[in-house]
């Protein structure tokens, strides 16, 4: 049944919108205020820099797409760094969002003392910040390094193998290194989500006809934690994207005719070492934009399951 | 390059080591009754001397005359480069010797009585470089053991002036300067963990004694050949106090005290003022503001520094002595401290104070062992009391770790020298045949081991940390012992059990101590208190917690009462070269600047990456230091940069670099900036490692090459710096150091005249290019290496590194001082016969920028930063606050001459300077070195033909090079 005060409301619109709910608004507005400045606005003058050459000593020059024409016909590292993105995003984000969840799923199994033990196992990595330089240890070039040091001591090479500036190696490693550190904030929101289904609907579920692990898994665990799932999607995606300090720090910058380079770090190598901020941003630009697709492309994808 | 000349060589050397370990497998069971004896014989035969215990051991049953023989020191004869003159009067002696920093100075002598001498010194340390004095003694011209190669003397500090404070109160830290004055000494060495001074065994008859300068000049008044004095013990100083009818002092209030910061003298710059807030009982504590109230910390750890105090006694009589110190920084040990009253060592029961870790502060008292206090007797009015670091009980543990560190590294280099570093651990070496002579060390080296083991749970009580590294080492060596097959499988953890030990060594002969104060109470006073209470401490730190919101720890502030008539200059320096380097320029300039220029300096530590924001929003700083080699030409292309030329002195300035150095700062006419670093490529070799192979340092390449096999048939190493200049978490932006040596030695360049394009893809520059890769690819050297691990071991006596590396060096590897050198690196031949050794250079450099407020002002910064005197102050002070380690590598080229570098080192370093040069800096610069790293990356790592990819790489560097002048329009 309707109230008087819902037809008035939909005519008048905005206005009267924030009028009713003015207190809600007042509350978020810090936040909304902070949120415009620091992130909106910022991404609004990105995309107006990219249309610019602008080394930030001197006055941006208007170029119109002279930077967009440059990064896609006459850019060949830039080429090279979006196919190693994509291989690279191929492993960590998929494999990575699969191996979180399987993790996530087996600890469930275990009993609830080893539980919290084993996600803190999994989940340190990645907050311990700069640990993987241990990596930089491991695979050393030098005789002392670990890996070639064993591999010496077994006869397996005579000659110590340049892991990290060896062009052979680089990808395979960062992947590597990568999804070590992938049990992030995802992997939590994922037990999270998983720890807080109720028993009851296992239960009903084999009451109904469930008969196996599989079954519990597509038809009641992922639908019940859809959201959790959706956060730790979403997470997964930039990070996969935005995700290039560690290749930078372990295969230096850039690396090896170029075979550890990400589209994050082609756009810092044009912020830090050449400054030309314009052309940075066009790569910035691209890359909202495919993030933004992906994130949307998931989303249905997500919706499918279990429907 | 000869093969047949290598292959000579080659053979030589497999000739003398078939020789030398005959010669030593024959000389060890002979003396098989001293254990210590073995293993010198061979492998350190050839350059090292022996061992100073061993000397001790072979003279052990000679007499010690008590006559004593004096040196007549102005009757010497000297080397040329000596520089050696009598000098009739210096600080009220007369007729004393001066010697320089070079050469030796021989005296002739009779001895009367054989026997067993110490020697005894009167010196003073003239004034040179602020370095420690070092010389090498030489009885009938050779060295009688190892440990008088480097014999030091150290120099006379103090504290320049008065105490000096911020307008807000904080107390500075004073310059330190020398006091010279006249040092009687028995000559002992600092480095042989042994308090004991040295002993030298003469014959009757005549002999010469010879001192070869290290470092640093020296005169010399007296030189005796006697026997130390020895300190009465307690008991015969009592008799003796009674003999003299001394009494004990009964005022109660009577009490002779004095700050541990407000020292008198100290041998070392490094021993000054420190401010601690540990506890709220320190002696002056403020909440707020920094104040220096002790002294010493782990400034004052290293055997034979001291400390001299002033107290004033009221009245004469007998006290007893008590000391508030902190010893927090060795768990599970003690620091050692021996005490001097008035000039002599009243009882031989303070020698060796031991100062126990404890978390909190503590008040010694000299007592016996029935906690009697000893008494000192002061005089009325005033009295010095001075303290010494000893090595104490440790001496004997240290000396016996130290000698098994010498002789197993010595085991291990002759295994790696067999099997190589990687031995095949399928194979029997059959070591027992072929090494015969490791097994008797090894058996005597357990024995020590065990030795120094047992002694070390005798003062600890305990089994810790302390000892892990000697157990392992003996489990190692028992399985050694018991199987020989696994000592080539065991070979890479047999090493850094070594190095274990070595790093050990370290740290255990360190004797650091904080201390507050020291005061002399009548004997029956009441003891003051050591440390606050619980609650006391409580309460501070509460306190200071909300006081950290109010004061400003980051602002170096000004000093009270200095004017700035003329203007303020803001300087930014980054926040990773540290708070030390800043306050150190901030001190400087209020003494130094300030005053004469009337121009005050404002410092601020930031993060570099601010950097470019701040500037670009005008919120810059006037002049930045320290900064990198492509820095300057970076913003200067975007005008964001001074020109220097504006300024019509700036022809006075340039002379004091070399013109290498400023030309990574030159930008078509225009200067950018004034060089403040300059540091470059040296050869650093392994005098003992490379006479044993009987290889001398390679002058030229042809002779490198040629040493190549040499080194690998002995399984040794030959260190280059690595062919890629983007290792881990690196970034290219320089051209190889190797790489720019070897063009520019060919006369090459790297860019054209006015750096439009890059010229190494031309016919020449391709060859050196090959030439570069094959060190790695056809010649194999390594292309990543630790150097300073490797070069302490003596796995790789040849080493090519940034000159710097004498720092770490000298701070890292103790043990191998004096064991290697410096020298030029390798060059080519030229017609005329010379040898042409040119390397680039790297600089950092001092910029303004082009919205500096007060452009004058700046320049009068930029003037004074880089002249000598600022330079060359600076350079000490950070040396004196950071050790060695902390050489500052500056661009002044007088000023170079002025820092404490060795004679012989410097020597090698002026030669290697004439040849140095500058890369210059062009737009688009950084992509040199990008390509170029992986242009040689693609040869040594992916085996690319090097003729054929070097081509591309450099199209790409001209292409950004285009690209880069069209956006700076200098096309």
């Amino acid at each position: 049944m309707r109230t008087k005060d819902d037809l008035p409301l939909r005519r008048r619109g905005f206005v009267a919108a924030l009028k009713k709910d003015w207190g809600s608004y007042v509350l978020v507005a810090p936040f909304m205020l902070i949120f415009f400045v620091f992130t909106v606005l910022p991404v609004f003058v990105t995309l107006i820099i990219s249309f610019t050459k602008y080394s930030v000593l001197e006055d941006p020059v208007f170029v119109g797409l002279e930077n967009y024409r440059q990064l896609f016909l006459n850019d060949e590292v830039f080429a090279k760094a979006v196919k190693n993105t994509l291989v690279f995003a191929l492993f960590t984000g998929p494999m990575g969002y699969v191996l979180s969840f399987l993790a996530s799923w087996a600890i469930n199994e275990v009993p609830k003392g080893v539980r919290g033990f084993l996600t803190f196992i999994f989940y340190i990595p990645s907050i311990s910040g700069t640990v993987y330089t241990i990596w930089g240890i491991i695979f050393s070039g030098d005789i002392y390094g670990y890996a070639n040091s064993a591999l010496m001591k077994l006869r397996i090479i005579t000659e110590p193998i340049q892991w990290f500036t060896d062009e052979n190696w680089i990808m395979p490693l960062i992947i590597i290194v990568q999804l070590w550190m992938s049990f992030g904030t995802g992997f939590l929101a994922m037990r999270a989500g998983q720890s807080s289904i109720d028993m009851q609907y296992y239960e009903a579920g084999a009451i109904d006809g469930v008969r196996n692990r599989f079954q519990e898994l597509f038809y009641i665990t992922i639908p019940m934690m859809a959201p959790h799932l959706m956060t730790a999607a979403v997470l997964q995606i930039s990070s996969m994207f935005a995700n290039s300090t560690v290749a930078q720090n372990l295969t230096g910058f850039p690396s090896t005719n170029y075979a550890g380079h990400l589209i994050m770090t082609h756009l810092s190598d044009y912020t830090a070492i050449r400054v030309e901020r314009g052309y940075a941003s066009a790569i910035a630009v691209l890359l909202f934009f495919v993030m933004i697709g992906l994130n949307s492309l998931f989303m249905k994808l997500l919706r499918k399951v279990g429907a | 390059m000869g093969k047949r000349t290598g292959a000579g060589i080659l053979t030589l050397a497999m000739l003398c080591n078939l020789i030398l370990l005959p010669v030593g497998a024959l000389a060890e069971p002979v003396t098989a009754e001293q254990t210590v004896q073995t293993g010198t014989a061979d492998g350190e035969s050839g350059y090292r001397a022996i061992d100073y215990d061993v000397y001790l051991g072979e003279y052990s049953a000679a007499a010690r005359p008590d006559t004593s023989v004096s040196v007549a020191v102005t009757e010497f004869t000297a080397s040329e480069t000596a520089g050696a003159y009598v000098e009739a009067t210096l600080d009220g002696r007369e007729n004393v010797l001066v010697t320089g920093n070079d050469g030796e100075v021989t005296w002739r002598f009779t001895v009367q009585e054989e026997g067993l001498y110490n020697v005894n010194l009167v010196y003073y340390p003239v004034e040179g470089k602020g370095a420690t004095i070092e010389r090498s003694l030489l009885l009938d011209g050779k060295l009688p053991f190892e440990q008088a190669r480097t014999l030091s003397f150290l120099r006379v500090w103090k504290d320049e002036g008065e105490k000096r404070y911020d307008s807000a109160g904080n107390e500075f830290r004073r310059n330190q300067v020398e006091a010279p004055e006249w040092v009687e000494t028995t000559v002992s060495s600092l480095n042989n963990y042994m308090d004991e001074p040295l002993s030298f065994y003469l014959t009757a008859g005549v002999h010469t004694l010879t001192f070869q300068s290290v470092s640093e000049p020296l005169a010399i008044a007296e030189l005796t050949f006697c026997q130390a004095r020895r300190a009465p013990t307690y008991a015969e100083a009592y008799a003796a106090y009674q003999a003299e009818g001394y009494k004990q002092v009964g005022t109660a209030t009577a009490q002779a005290k004095v700050q541990g910061e407000d020292s008198l003298k100290k041998s070392s710059a490094s021993l000054y003022g420190l401010s601690d807030r540990s506890s709220p009982a320190n002696e002056t504590y403020s909440l707020t503001k920094s104040v220096l109230n002790t002294i010493g910390g782990t400034g004052w750890q290293y055997q034979g520094d001291w400390i001299e105090w002033e107290v004033y006694a009221e009245e004469a009589g007998l006290y007893k002595l008590a000391i508030r110190a902190k010893q927090d920084y060795k768990s599970g040990s003690f620091s050692t401290r021996s005490l001097e009253l008035n000039g002599s060592i009243p009882f031989a029961e303070v020698q060796g104070m031991r100062f126990s870790y404890n978390r909190n502060w503590q008040l010694l008292v000299p007592a016996d062992e029935k906690g009697e206090p000893y008494l000192f007797y002061l005089n009325e009015g005033k009295n010095t009391v001075r303290m010494q670091v000893m090595v104490g009980e440790h001496s004997e543990v240290l000396r016996l770790v130290s000698r098994s560190v010498t002789e197993l590294s010595g085991v291990a280099t002759k295994i790696t020298m067999l099997t190589g570093s990687f031995p095949d651990t399928l194979r029997d070496y059959e070591l027992k045949e072929t090494l015969p002579e490791i097994f008797t060390v090894f058996e005597e080296q357990m024995a020590q081991l065990d030795k120094a083991g047992e002694l070390l749970m005798a003062y600890s009580g305990e089994k810790g940390e302390t000892s892990a590294a000697l157990d392992e080492m003996q489990i190692l060596l028992e399985l050694f012992l018991e199987d020989a097959r696994i000592i080539p499988k065991e070979l890479s953890n047999f090493k850094d059990n070594i190095s274990a030990l070595a790093a050990w060594l370290l740290t255990a002969s360190e004797q650091p101590l904080l201390v507050d104060y020291l005061t002399f109470l009548p004997p029956e006073a009441e003891l003051p208190r050591a440390d606050a209470t619980f609650w006391e401490k409580m309460v501070a730190e509460v306190k200071a917690f909300f006081l950290s919101f109010v004061t400003d720890y980051n602002n170096i502030a000004n000093v009270d009462g200095e004017t700035a008539k003329n203007g303020e200059v803001e300087l930014w320096l980054a926040g990773n070269s540290g708070r030390d380097q800043a306050t150190s320029i901030k001190n400087l300039a209020d003494n130094y600047f300030t005053p004469g220029h009337g121009v005050r300096l404002n410092i601020r530590l930031v993060d570099m990456d601010v950097l470019l924001r701040a500037v670009s929003a005008d919120q810059g700083p006037d002049v930045a230091i320290f900064q990198g080699q492509s820095t300057p030409i970076n913003y200067a292309l975007r005008s964001a940069l001074q020109d220097l030329t504006a300024f019509d002195d700036l022809a006075e300035v340039l002379p004091r670099f070399d013109d290498s150095a400023l030309v990574p700062l030159t930008l078509g006419d225009s200067l950018y900036g004034l060089p403040e670093q300059q540091t470059f490529l040296m050869q650093f070799y392994r005098k003992d490692v490379m006479a044993d192979l009987g290889v001398s340092v390679p002058e030229t390449w042809t002779e490198f090459y040629a040493l190549i096999p040499i080194m690998q048939n002995n399984n040794l190493r030959i260190g280059l710096p690595t062919p890629f200049s983007v290792s881990s978490g690196g970034s290219a932006t320089q051209l190889n150091g190797l790489y720019n040596t070897l063009l520019y030695q060919n006369d090459l360049d790297i860019f054209t005249e006015n750096g439009d394009s890059c010229l190494l893809g031309q016919l020449d520059a391709i060859e050196v290019f090959v030439q570069w890769a094959e060190l790695y690819t056809k010649y194999k050297l390594d292309k990543t290496i630790n150097i300073t691990d490797y070069f302490r071991t003596g796995e790789a006596p040849l080493v090519i590194a940034e000159y710097t590396t004498y720092n770490t060096l000298s701070v890292s590897a103790p043990e191998i001082k004096g064991l290697w050198g410096m020298a030029p690196l390798p060059g080519i031949r030229q017609e005329d016969g010379s040898i042409r050794r040119d390397t680039g250079s790297a600089i950092t450099s001092v910029i303004m920028f082009a919205n500096a407020e007060d452009k004058d002002a700046s320049w009068e910064f930029m003037k004074w930063w880089t002249s000598t005197e600022a330079q060359t102050l600076y350079g000490r002070e950070i040396e004196a606050m950071q050790g060695v380690s902390a050489r500052y590598p500056t661009a002044n080229l007088e000023s170079m001459q002025q820092l404490a570098w060795p004679t012989e080192i410097s020597k090698a370093l002026n030669a290697q300077w004439e040849y140095v040069q500058g890369v210059p800096e062009v737009a688009g610069g950084y992509y040199v070195g990008r390509n170029i790293d992986n242009a040689i990356k693609s040869v040594v790592n992916e085996g690319k033909n090097a003729r054929e990819i070097i081509l591309d790489y450099v199209d790409d560097i001209n292409k950004e090079i285009a690209n880069k002048r069209k956006e700076f329009g200098m096309e």
